[in-house]
C-alpha cells in the first residue's frame, strides 16, 4: 500500500535504513569519518531532489551510493590519504576454529585473521578500496562499480588482480580456487 | 564465490568502522530550508511535486509486487483490454478524445459513477456516452501551457471492453499497485486508443495514439491517467484524486 501524503517521516526511514552503508562507502572512499559524515548528508539531500526523476522499479542503493561517492570523491582532500582497515578480535572466530574448511578461512577464523587485513592493507590503492567495497561491505560488482565509477570489467579485472595478490601473500598458489 | 572471497566477506564482519553519525535530522532540516526557499519550476503542476512521497513509499514497500514481464497474450483491467500486436495501425496522434465537450459538473451528471478529480480546475472535460454508464475525460494544463496530462474513466465491467489499447513491440505494461489497486503501468512507446460499443463496434472516430499510461480500477471505475509522466509522477496523480 503506498503511502499518501507528505514525505518526512518517510524520507527518514529511508536515510535511516541506508545511512550506515552510505557512511561505510563514504568513508572507504574518503579515508576520513568527517569528509563522510558531510558526503553523506549531501548526498541524501541530493537524492531527495532526484527522487522525483527515479524509477521505483529500479534498486534504490545503487543509485544511491553513487550519489553518496561522487559527494565522497569530491571531498578526498588528496590522493595520498589512504585508509587502513583494522579488525577487531575474533573472539567469536576462535570458538568457530573447529568449522574450519580451508586454510583461507582459518586464516580468518582464526589468529591469522590479522595476515589477511595486513595483505589487504599492502595492496595498490585501487584494489584496495574495490576490495573493501566488494567483500566488506558486500556490495555487488554492478554497485562497486557505480561506487567506485569504473567500468563493471575494471572491477573484476582489480579484483582478480587483488585475489592473486592476496594468495601470493597467503603463501597459496594461484590454481587454489 | 571462492574460499578467499568467502574469508575476504567474514573479514569484513570484523573490520573496525567509525560509529555512523546519526544524520537524519540535519538532512531533512536542509532539505526544509531549501523547499521554503525554493519554488519548484516543471512542467507539470506543482502537486505533482507529491510525486516525491509516492516514490519513497515504494522504495521502502520491499514486498511491492512490481514486476518485467513480457507478456504474450492478451490483458485487460476493467473495462480496458490490452492486445499485444507486431505493428501499429496508422491513426491520428492529434485526435481529441471522443465525445462532447462539457463543464465538469454537466459531466458529473450525466455518467453513472462517482467521478474522480484533481483538486484544480481541468482545462476541458469531454463525455462519450455512447460507452455504457459513459466514459468521461478530464484534461489538465501544464505550468507551460498545454495539456500535461488527461484522466479517463467509466465503469469497471467485466463482461465488455470498453476500451482497447494496441501495444507495439516497443511499448512495455508493468504491474503496479496504485495505493492498494491492482494496476498497469504502460511506457515507451506510443500505444493506440481504440472506444468501443457494448456490441464490440469500434467507433471510428476513436483510434488514437496514447502516451504513457497508468491504468488501474478504484471502486469499481476504470481510470487511466496518461500524459508526459514517468510512473512516479502519474502515481502521485492517482494518488490525489478524490
Amino acid at each position: 500500500m503506498l503511502a499518501r501524503g507528505g514525505d518526512t517521516d518517510a524520507y527518514r526511514m529511508l536515510v535511516q535504513r541506508y545511512q550506515d552503508v552510505a557512511f561505510r562507502t563514504a568513508y572507504l572512499v574518503t579515508g576520513s569519518a568527517s569528509d563522510a559524515e558531510d558526503a553523506v548528508q549531501d548526498g541524501f539531500v541530493k537524492a531527495h531532489t532526484g527522487l522525483e526523476r527515479f524509477d521505483p522499479r529500479l534498486p534504490f542503493r545503487p543509485w544511491l551510493l553513487t550519489i553518496v561517492a561522487n559527494e565522497a570523491r569530491n571531498r578526498r582532500r588528496s590522493e595520498g590519504r589512504r585508509l587502513s582497515y583494522e579488525a577487531q578480535a575474533a573472539r567469536q572466530a576462535v570458538r568457530e576454529a573447529a568449522t574450519v574448511a580451508s586454510p583461507e578461512v582459518a586464516a580468518v577464523l582464526g589468529e591469522e585473521a590479522r595476515t589477511l587485513v595486513a595483505a589487504v592493507n599492502a595492496l595498490p590503492s585501487d584494489e584496495h578500496l574495490i576490495v573493501g567495497l566488494r567483500y566488506f561491505l558486500e556490495l555487488s560488482e554492478a554497485e562497486t562499480a557505480s561506487v567506485a565509477g569504473i567500468p563493471a570489467g575494471t572491477v573484476k579485472s582489480r579484483l582478480s588482480r587483488a585475489l592473486r595478490r592476496l594468495r601470493e601473500s597467503l603463501g597459496e598458489s594461484d590454481d587454489r580456487s | 564465490m571462492t574460499d578467499l572471497e568467502t574469508a575476504l566477506t567474514e573479514l569484513g564482519h570484523h573490520i573496525l568502522f567509525p560509529e555512523t553519525p546519526h544524520v537524519a535530522e540535519r538532512i531533512l532540516s536542509t532539505i526544509a530550508d531549501s523547499n521554503a526557499d525554493s519554488a519548484t519550476r516543471t512542467v507539470l503542476p506543482r502537486w505533482v511535486t507529491v510525486a516525491v512521497a509516492a516514490v519513497i513509499a515504494a522504495i521502502l514497500l520491499v514486498s511491492m509486487p512490481v514486476t518485467r514481464r513480457a507478456i504474450a497474450d492478451m490483458l485487460g483491467i476493467g473495462a480496458v483490454e490490452l492486445s499485444f500486436v507486431d505493428s501499429l495501425p496508422p491513426v491520428d496522434a492529434l485526435r481529441d478524445p471522443t465525445g462532447t465537450e462539457m463543464t465538469l459538473d454537466d459531466a458529473r451528471a450525466l455518467v453513472t459513477f462517482r467521478v474522480l478529480s484533481l483538486p484544480i480546475e481541468p482545462s476541458k472535460v469531454y463525455v462519450d456516452l455512447r460507452v455504457p454508464g459513459g466514459m468521461i475525460t478530464v484534461s489538465y494544463s501544464g505550468s507551460r501551457g498545454g495539456d500535461a496530462l488527461s484522466i479517463t474513466q467509466m465503469e469497471a465491467t467485466t463482461d465488455r471492453g470498453a476500451i482497447e489499447k494496441l501495444l507495439g513491440p516497443g511499448t512495455t505494461v508493468t504491474e503496479v499497485d496504485v495505493g492498494g489497486d491492482f494496476g498497469y503501468w504502460i511506457e515507451g512507446e506510443p500505444h493506440v486508443v481504440i472506444v468501443f460499443d457494448k456490441n464490440g463496434a469500434f467507433y471510428e472516430d476513436s483510434p488514437r495514439l496514447a502516451g504513457n499510461t497508468l491504468l488501474f480500477v478504484h471502486d469499481g471505475v476504470t481510470v487511466r491517467i496518461e500524459g508526459s509522466l514517468n510512473l512516479a509522477q502519474a502515481l502521485s496523480v492517482a494518488l490525489a484524486l478524490g
